[in-house]
């Protein structure tokens, strides 16, 4: 878990229509200038390494980049970029091998299918998704081997046809080199965000079907969503993605947001209010146990056999923008730990939705929370199989 | 409201707008603190006051059993919430001077009201005190109360304030009577500066919203999550203020300033996308 380094803030070159960032862009400042000092300052406070990010990370000039990295390398030993790739020039893939730095690329497939992703026209658009599609192939030329993440909307995976074309070009991409994808549902901001782009349950469970489905035909490109499913319900929730983790939208754990003033921030996905809100002091799981406790006709998760395994998602996606709620994407994903499970119990697993601890484990994630510990499944099966051995 | 059959525990976490709003108010706030502890103690010895209740955070009420007890004034407390459960820590505290027998004070409607609330084992009372209250306006779960309706009651958790806990109206006129003879002692008290400060608050918009034993309350510098009683579904109340501050921040929804333009997606290129996506 590292530090978000954001030296402009969420200021972008594109616009891309369903931007969690856009509440902020909406009402902030254009530009804020940032302090070097500061930032490394908060960075060192926060005690980790950090990820370039933005809006678009590379718009901060390239001696500033360069100072930023040739530092962190010292510091940390490498260095981390998210980015749409659209203004990877020679001299950014030259200090991408210099100073070891981890290229994440956000892209939601070739061509028109990227449109959503837009940049003011349609002109534009095409010609920075291009670019940003020639970055990728520059980078995994030069072995960087980026790491990619795609929303799924309508503009690419909403007919058959276009979800064809995906995964002809996700292919591609292991076939020159890419070896990690993430697939983001989309989070919505705006119901007209919604009605254009925002896929149907059914639509989002039958896609993530599909890739799961790729997978098994690609050499060595995977989708960590699937892998994080099954390793949940195998109990061992170490590495996985913040999305599982009981995350406190007051502070955040695994985004760390240092803004260009040193300020520190939290995850944009929980910033429904377009105000970057200082990062509060000791996390509460309260949403936790609310969830765990309200009926899910309600909007919680009362009685759901995955609860601790999906712990309502990610606050970001919550019902009606309300953190307070379980993710809008509760479907989708209990579909998918409902096949999962299927799969373990046909093989002879016993997975942990049906296993006779899952009890224990929901009361000792429940005693945790309440006082303020997000103890992780793998600690609390310890725990259980120690008593056992003791007694 | 319904009201479900389970209970969050204690807990309370801020965010503040900006680390501008926390340096300037977070310093304001302990300042009012200390005045309003100081001005209701000496009230109290002048014998302005034979009683008074202040609601406050734990280390308020050590620092008013340190204060009181040279001045001779009782302090009886009530612990708000359970001694056994770990968490943020509130008193209503009952302050008596020598003339006065705090167990023989007369009973208040907001006295029977707290006592009522209590045995009823609810944490808030405020969704109830609105609707007593005459000019509020109603949309679904959403009550809007025009200013110059008391807001103290949204403001326990992060300030010292008189009165009991719980009162059964947000328009009343003994609470409205307290609060201007709070603002006029701590003028006279040398407050002046901390009395502005506070009536500045109390003028700004805010935004109460609860919701399965969360409640969320919005003001433009900082924001707060703490327990409250768990309701199925949200229940929000909005108070129109006549104020903002300097450090408030502009956001995009109730109580925040809202721009008239919003830079993304109110422009024509956006919108352009949007038709070319749909």
């Amino acid at each position: 878990m590292g530090v978000e380094l954001r030296p402009l803030g969420v200021k972008c070159n594109i616009a891309c229509q369903y931007c969690y960032q856009h509440p902020q862009r909406d009402v902030e400042e254009s530009t804020k200038p940032y302090d070097m000092d500061k930032m490394k300052e908060a960075i060192l406070q926060e005690g980790g390494d950090f990820t370039l990010f933005g809006g678009e990370a590379l718009l901060v000039p390239i001696e500033d980049l360069e100072e930023l990295w040739s530092w962190g390398l010292e510091q940390f030993g490498s260095n981390s970029v998210q980015t749409n790739g659209s203004l990877i020039t020679d001299a950014h893939i030259a200090m991408f091998k210099k100073y070891k730095v981890n290229v994440g690329l956000s892209i939601d497939g070739p061509g028109d299918l990227n449109d959503v992703r837009w940049a003011g026209n349609l002109e534009r658009t095409r010609k920075l998704t291009q670019q940003s599609e020639d970055a990728i192939a520059q980078l995994a030329k030069e072995g960087l081997k980026p790491s990619i993440i795609i929303t799924l909307h309508r503009g690419n995976v909403g007919t058959a046809e276009k979800r064809k074309r995906m995964g002809a070009w996700i292919k591609e991409l292991d076939q020159i080199g890419v070896r990690a994808a993430r697939l983001h549902l989309m989070e919505v901001e705006s119901e007209s965000i919604r009605a254009i782009y925002h896929l149907t349950e059914k639509e989002n469970t039958e896609t993530l079907l599909y890739f799961h489905q790729l997978e098994s035909e690609l050499k060595q490109l995977r989708f960590d969503i699937f892998s994080e499913i099954e390793s949940l319900l195998k109990a061992d929730d170490h590495g996985l993605s913040c999305v599982w983790k009981a995350c406190d939208p007051y502070t955040t754990s695994a985004v760390r947001g240092v803004e260009g003033n040193g300020q520190r921030s939290n995850c944009g996905r929980t910033n429904k209010e377009g105000i970057d809100f200082v990062k509060s002091g000791l996390p509460s799981y309260a949403r936790y146990i609310s969830l765990y406790h309200t009926p899910q006709e309600h909007g919680g998760c009362n009685g759901c056999r995955f609860f601790a395994m999906c712990k309502g998602h990610c606050p970001g996606t919550s019902l009606e923008g309300d953190w307070r709620n379980r993710t809008e994407h509760c479907n989708v994903w209990k579909t998918l730990f409902e096949l999962t499970e299927e799969r373990m119990i046909a093989e002879g697993e016993v997975p942990l939705s049906t296993h006779g601890i899952l009890p224990f484990v929901e009361q000792k994630l429940i005693e945790g929370w309440s006082q303020g510990i997000n103890p992780s499944i793998q600690s609390l099966i310890a725990q259980a199989a120690q008593q056992q051995k003791v007694s | 409201m319904e009201v479900l059959d389970y209970n969050i525990p204690p807990f309370k976490t801020m965010g503040w707008v900006s680390d501008k709003a926390k340096e300037t108010w977070n310093n304001r706030f302990e300042k009012i603190n200390g005045a309003i502890i100081f001005t209701t103690l000496k009230a109290l010895v002048k014998g302005d006051w034979d009683s008074q209740y202040l609601i406050v955070e734990g280390w308020s009420y050590f620092k008013i059993l340190e204060l009181a007890a040279p001045m001779e004034i009782t302090v009886k407390a009530t612990f708000l919430g359970n001694e056994n459960v770990k968490g943020p820590v509130y008193y209503e505290v009952l302050l008596t001077n020598k003339h006065t027998d705090p167990d023989t004070l007369k009973s208040s409607c907001c006295i029977a009201c707290t006592t009522a609330i209590r045995e009823k084992n609810r944490k808030e009372h405020v969704w109830q005190a609105v609707l007593n209250t005459k000019a509020y306006q109603q949309e679904g779960q959403i009550l809007s109360l025009s200013s110059g309706s008391d807001t103290s009651v949204f403001w326990q958790r992060l300030l010292v304030t008189i009165g009991t806990q719980h009162r059964c109206s947000l328009q009343c006129k003994r609470y409205a009577s307290l609060q201007e003879a709070l603002f006029d002692k701590l003028q006279v008290f040398g407050y002046e500066q901390e009395a502005l400060w506070l009536s500045e608050m109390y003028s700004w918009p805010v935004e109460w919203c609860a919701s399965h034993g969360i409640c969320e309350l919005r003001t433009p510098i900082i924001k707060l999550a703490y327990d409250t009683d768990p309701t199925a579904i949200p229940h929000t109340i909005r108070v129109e203020g006549d104020n903002y501050p300097t450090e408030g921040a502009p956001g995009k929804r109730f109580p925040y300033r809202k721009r008239k333009f919003l830079r993304i997606t109110d422009s024509k290129s956006f919108k352009a996308g949007l038709q070319h996506g749909s």
